[in-house]
């Protein structure tokens, strides 16, 4: 901190400094906002994206565009469409990378060096962390190890659309109300009531899906048919 | 993101019991409100496992979404009073101002970054500063243009620098530069006209011709030794004459 620069507490004095481009109210802001950038940055990145990486984009924006922001409550709704942006453009640049077959890679010494840009041919990047009764890898005894895995659970989580994962992610992790989720999204009140309780209720159909797409194969794998054949 | 489930209209009514669900869960529920979710679940029981089941998914939501952002946020401490000394940013190699931290470049092996803003400011004020004073290649370098060392007299060290590189790349002893640099460490300038005190990391690369080699052995006594070793010379050419 500069401790050279008087500091005043209030919000709306620490918002104006950052405007003027006061470095102690800039690191204010960025210290109250940031983990509301984080949760937005989560419920829209590309699966393959770090959360911090993008945290570093906003934080490049708001040090540079404050000035742009017309008032202290336009803020939030800014801060949440420069992380879009952020999360929109790293995917764009992941869908631009060139799509390799895993197939054409099969071959002796085929590994490029490169898994990030490997994709197989279903559209499913080797990165993506998916998980058996999810999209159809994995052998029963990963379920039980991973069935209450945070990376298993996010990735059910984004497999709900984008209007509602957000304001359900804003509202279970960060504990936002219903009005400033709609403050910041643009929407009435009753709108992210609607949208919460419809992501909730569509989480629970995926997991009960998923539960029993494993439980339909453990079965499958029990059975003498579901054997692979034995050698002679 | 990988959205698998069609996306419902707005419009469309929610259904009493998803809401209901929904407000117990957000502790937002009226009393008036449990008693309507007793009586849908006097008529069909599965609400109570309907609402179990959501309750359970939730926490673990919020578990395993609370893990994401503490490890986002765990990188990303906010300098004090002159402790910080993790890496807390990388900066690009060329003088643009743009970031060398492309989000395709999140996972592995690389330094987790702290001071995230800071390091960001950093990088900006980097990138700014030397596109207004217009550092470029021969900047600054005064006097006879040559590649005489004594030829040339450096005003900055940007000079110096790019002379270095000139001269070494000429003579082989240099390859270049590592597009990237690492801020090391930064804080706010105590320069009355402010601004942030950063230190950062450049690489350059250089090549040398090693003609003592030596591997490392032990002697009788198992210390560790060094012994001499033939010096490597390149494989003759097919049809050189022997």
């Amino acid at each position: 901190m500069n401790g050279q620069t008087p500091q005043p507490q209030n919000g709306e004095g620490v918002f104006a400094a950052a405007q003027s481009g006061a470095q102690w109210a800039l690191r204010a802001l960025w210290d109250q906002h940031r983990r509301y950038v984080a949760v937005v940055l989560l419920a829209h990145k590309p699966n393959s994206v770090d959360v911090e990486d993008l945290l570093q984009e906003v934080a490049a924006a708001l040090v540079s565009k404050i000035g742009t922001v017309r008032e202290e409550a336009a803020l939030l709704p800014w801060l949440r469409m420069v992380a879009l942006n952020a999360a929109r453009l790293a995917g764009r640049k992941i869908a631009a990378r060139p799509v390799l077959s895993l197939d054409a890679m099969q071959g002796p010494g085929g590994n490029t060096g490169d898994e990030g840009q490997i994709r197989s041919s279903s559209g499913i990047s080797p990165g993506r962390p998916t998980r058996a009764g999810v999209g159809g890898h994995g052998g029963p005894s990963d379920d039980c190890e991973t069935r209450l895995d945070s990376g298993w659970m996010m990735s059910q989580v984004e497999r709900l659309p984008d209007d509602y994962r957000e304001p359900l992610l804003m509202r279970c992790i960060h504990d936002m109300s219903y009005r400033q989720i709609g403050e910041v999204m643009g929407l009435p009140e009753t709108t992210v009531e609607t949208r919460i309780a419809r992501g909730r209720r569509m989480l629970r159909d995926l997991v009960s899906a998923s539960e029993k797409q494993t439980e339909s194969r453990r079965k499958l794998a029990q059975s003498p048919a579901g054997k692979p054949p034995s050698r002679i | 993101m990988n959205t698998s489930i069609s996306q419902p209209d707005d419009a469309s009514p929610v259904s009493r019991r998803e809401l209901l669900i929904s407000r117990v869960i957000d502790a937002r529920a009226t009393s008036a409100e449990y008693a309507e979710l007793s009586e849908i679940a006097r008529l069909d029981p599965t609400v109570w496992n309907e609402l179990a089941q959501t309750q359970a998914i939730e926490a673990q939501m919020r578990s395993a979404g609370l893990n994401a952002l503490d490890r986002a946020m765990a990188s990303h401490q906010v300098l004090g009073a002159g402790e910080q000394k993790d890496v807390i940013g990388s900066i690009g190699g060329s003088n643009d101002g743009s970031i060398g931290s492309g989000p395709g470049m999140g996972s592995g092996g690389r330094t987790r970054w702290a001071g995230l803003g800071w390091g960001i400011a950093a990088v900006l004020a980097l990138g700014m500063t030397a596109q207004m004073l217009g550092i470029r290649r021969g900047d600054g370098l005064s006097g006879t243009a040559g590649l005489g060392p004594t030829a040339a007299t450096f005003t900055t060290p940007e000079a110096g620098l790019d002379a270095y590189l000139t001269l070494g790349k000429a003579s082989g002893k240099v390859v270049g530069e590592m597009p990237q640099r690492y801020v090391i460490q930064s804080e706010p300038s105590q320069l009355p006209d402010g601004g942030l005190e950063v230190l950062y990391l450049r690489q350059f690369i250089e090549r040398a011709v090693v003609k003592d080699t030596y591997r490392l052995g032990t002697d009788e006594l198992g210390r560790t030794i060094l012994v001499p070793t033939a010096t490597p010379t390149a494989p003759k050419p097919e049809g050189a004459p022997l």
